[in-house]
This record gives structure tokens, C-alpha cells and sequence, in this order.
């Protein structure tokens, strides 16, 4: 008897020792609603993938598409950081598994911009999947790859570039056609997004009110699963050049970067 | 003559279980494997497991640790402990084997990330297993069942390992895994594979 209630014990002490979480996203998570507009002249709400914040990123007056201030972002042939050619700012914690979600900025190429080979100006980049013990750059790194969703200023033109596989850094591939762009013009950019790790998984979008995905018989959203891991994905803007280093300095402005639940929401 | 075949078969089939037996149950043993080919990449993990022999016939005691992001066993980032108890319920002369177990699953993370939600903890785990050996071989198919504040995950880790020499065997283990939230529809399936070597104290 009394070893019964001494089993008894166990089994009750086990079965509610469970303290932690399923590692595994929950889908649904809190959706954030950012406002990135410049206007109170800081990078307070970003987070920086910046070689040096005084020269890389700067709050301008002119140009600005809406309001007093814009970002100035330049890139520079030696700025290299954390594995690549790149000036970016980023939010975090805003492409959460299976979550519906518009995103929306402004930019505008600067007349003296030069180089023509590819330069993301926005990427939705993966994680790894923390909950499940995994983090950057283990040892070895054998996964390096391309952002599932991207956008691409390349030779004039903006394209929309996916990546299916997590392991690989070249095979993204295109979406809808590309939108030539003209230098010292502002282009306004809506993106709405399905985050999941399936086929469910959508792209819709717009580039000055013109959808971009191509129409596929229903409407533009354009199914492809856009998660590696349920760990979600993060949101960066500015120039990334990956190992390919410019051959000159390079400007790009940004205005209006907001993220929400509607077009009208983060539409500038 | 049929009969004296199979009673050869079974003489031989508890010669070999016997043999198995000293290398499974009567040495302390550590094995060391790597993987692994997750779900859609190749992400490195090494694992150290040491277990005792059979204790008064009945029980065995056994602890993994797991290195994420690593090959070498030694990270800065992520860690599972993994202790349990195992009791053996049927012990049959045929190279059949149950068993049932307790233990504790140790979830270390030290990533300091602020995209990252994971967090240190421990989960109660049932385990049940079910292994065949012969001379040469050993293949165990036990099923890990843990529990945790918003759901519950079964993880099946078959694993062969064929005996090289008296004290040592290489072994190939999948881990396939089922994560359910207790409150939401939508379920999760995870798989590793690893390759390692077993060597009898």
C-alpha cells in the first residue's frame, strides 16, 4: 500500500512538472502595428544591420514622400556586416506564423545611383527555429539561403523574388514581371502576406496601387509556402548586397514603413 | 527433422540474445551520434548518451545530452538533458524485450535573441520501448511521450545498430516527431536523423 501511494506520487509529480511551452508556434499570434514614418526624426522603433548609423542612415528633409523627414540610406563598396554588403534597418516579431499581414513603404532611388547588378531593397528573411534549440550560424553552417520573399532593384527594374528552399542561395525565382523604376521618383509599395509553412501561404502585391502578382484566375494572390520553420520570419528594408560588394556608393530613400492589418492602414 | 530445426533456430535465436545481452544489459555504455537532416535542411546536432546496466534485472538508467548547432558536442547556444528510468516488464529467451519508463526532459537555451521565444525548461516524459536483438544486431523502437503547459508531443526514435566488434556498434536512429497544442487545431511534424557509434564499457 504504501509503495502504491509512493508510485501514486511520482506519476502525479511528473505529470505536473510540465513548465514549458510546446516547442512549436502557436498559430494566430499578436499582430503588430508599426508606424516607421521618419517624423519624429529617429530610428528608435528599428533595429539596426548598420555598419556605422551616422553615415549609413540619415534623416532627411528633402526628398520625403510624405511629412517633414525621410531616410537617407546609402551603401558603401567596404560596408560589410554580419556576413554581407548591406545597410538595412529591421523589425522583428512581424511575420509570426500562419498571421495575416499588410506591410506598406515608400522609396525613391537617388539620380547618382549606379551600380546595376541586384541590391534588396526589402527582404522578409527566415529564422532559425529558436524553440527548437536551433540558432545562427551553427557549426558547421550548412544552410545558408535566400530570403523566402524579397524585393529586387536590379538594372531599372523591381522584381519580386521567392525562395523555396532553405537550403539553397540560388534558386529564387520570380514572380509576376518586373516594374521598371526611374531614378528620383517616389514608388509607393504595398505587400500583403500569409504567413505559413504551406501551400496556403500567399504574396499579394501592389506597386503604386497596380497589382504586381500575377492574377491567377481568382484574384493576385500568389500561393507559395513563404516559412521555413514556424518560428516565423523578420521584416529588413534598405540596400543588401549579400557577398557581392558595390562598386560605387549608392542611395536609396525610404518613407513611410508601416506594417499593419489593412491596405488602408499602411498605405502612404 | 523440422523439429529439430526449429529447436536448433531457438537454440541458436537464445544463444545470440545472450550474446546481445551482455553488450545491452550487462556493461555500462556510452554512444555518441550526429545529424541531422531536419524537416527541409540539414542543420548539425551531436548527442551523448550514457546508460548503466540492468540494476537488480529490472531497471535501467540512461542520460542523453543533446548539442544544437554542433558537431563538436560543446555550444554556447542550446541544449536538451535527457535522464530516464527505464523498468523491463517481459524479458522473454527470444530477443524480444518491452520496457517502460519515466523521465525528465531538460530543455536548456541560451540564446539571448530577442526574436526568439524559446525558454529553459523541464517536461515530465513517459517512454515506452520495444526491441529485438540478435547476434549482430539491435533494433529498439521506443516511443517518447511528453508533456507540456499548452500541448503534448510523441516522438518515435527507431534505431538499429549493428555490432562491429564485441564492445562496439555503429547505430542509425529517426526521430520523427508529433507536436500538438491542446487548444488549437493545427499539429507539427519534426524529423531527425542521426548516425553514431555505441561502445560497451
Amino acid at each position: 500500500m504504501k509503495n502504491s501511494l509512493y508510485l501514486v506520487n511520482i506519476f502525479a509529480l511528473f505529470l505536473f512538472s510540465s513548465c514549458g511551452k510546446l516547442p512549436s508556434s502557436e498559430p494566430n499570434g499578436t499582430l503588430i502595428h508599426f508606424n516607421g514614418d521618419f517624423e519624429n526624426a529617429t530610428f528608435s522603433n528599428f533595429h539596426y544591420l548598420i555598419p556605422d548609423i551616422s553615415i549609413n542612415t540619415t534623416i532627411v528633409t528633402n526628398p520625403v514622400r510624405k511629412g517633414n523627414y525621410a531616410l537617407k540610406n546609402t551603401l558603401r563598396p567596404d560596408d560589410y556586416i554580419n556576413n554581407g554588403y548591406r545597410a538595412e534597418l529591421a523589425v522583428y516579431n512581424c511575420a509570426e506564423y500562419k498571421t495575416d499581414v499588410f506591410y506598406g513603404f515608400s522609396f525613391l532611388i537617388d539620380p547618382n545611383y549606379t551600380d546595376s547588378s541586384y541590391n534588396l531593397i526589402c527582404q522578409w528573411q527566415d529564422l532559425p527555429n529558436y524553440s527548437q534549440g536551433e540558432n545562427w550560424q551553427p557549426h558547421p553552417n550548412l544552410r545558408g539561403s535566400s530570403p523566402p520573399i524579397a524585393l529586387v532593384y536590379v538594372n531599372g527594374k523591381l522584381e519580386i523574388k521567392m525562395n523555396d528552399n532553405p537550403q539553397s542561395n540560388n534558386h529564387t525565382f520570380l514572380v509576376g514581371s518586373p516594374t521598371s523604376i526611374l531614378k528620383g521618383e517616389w514608388y509607393d509599395v504595398v505587400a500583403h502576406i500569409y504567413w505559413n509553412d504551406n501551400q496556403t501561404a500567399f504574396l499579394e502585391l501592389w506597386v503604386d496601387g497596380e497589382l504586381k502578382t500575377p492574377f491567377n484566375g481568382i484574384d493576385n494572390k500568389y500561393y507559395q509556402r513563404n516559412l521555413f520553420n514556424r518560428d516565423g520570419n523578420y521584416f529588413k528594408f534598405g540596400q543588401y548586397r549579400g557577398k557581392n560588394n558595390p562598386v560605387h556608393e549608392n542611395t536609396i530613400f525610404f518613407d513611410e514603413v508601416k506594417i499593419g492589418s489593412s491596405y488602408n492602414e499602411v498605405s502612404p | 527433422m523440422k523439429k529439430f530445426v526449429l529447436l536448433l533456430i531457438l537454440i541458436l535465436n537464445g544463444q545470440y540474445y545472450d550474446a546481445q545481452l551482455n553488450n545491452e544489459f550487462k556493461h555500462h555504455s556510452i554512444s555518441i551520434d550526429f545529424g541531422s537532416l531536419r524537416n527541409r535542411y540539414i542543420y548539425p546536432i551531436s548527442n551523448i548518451r550514457y546508460q548503466t546496466p540492468l540494476v537488480r534485472d529490472k531497471f535501467r538508467f540512461s542520460s542523453r545530452l543533446r548539442s544544437y548547432g554542433t558537431l563538436y558536442l560543446f555550444t554556447k547556444d542550446a541544449y536538451d538533458m535527457t535522464s530516464i528510468a527505464e523498468y523491463f516488464i517481459c524479458n522473454n529467451s527470444n530477443g524480444f524485450i518491452f520496457s517502460a519508463g519515466l523521465g525528465l526532459d531538460w530543455r536548456i537555451r541560451l540564446v539571448n535573441d530577442i526574436r526568439s521565444s524559446a525558454s529553459t525548461s523541464v517536461e515530465p516524459l513517459f517512454l515506452l520501448n520495444f526491441q529485438y536483438s540478435n547476434s549482430k544486431s539491435l533494433m529498439k523502437i521506443p516511443i517518447w511521450n511528453r508533456f507540456y503547459t499548452n500541448g503534448f508531443s510523441f516522438t518515435i526514435l527507431p534505431e538499429y545498430s549493428f555490432q562491429l566488434t564485441s564492445r562496439m556498434a555503429i547505430f542509425t536512429r529517426y526521430e520523427c516527431g508529433y507536436l500538438k497544442h491542446y487548444s488549437f487545431s493545427n499539429s507539427e511534424w519534426r524529423q531527425d536523423l542521426f548516425i553514431g557509434l555505441n561502445v560497451s564499457l
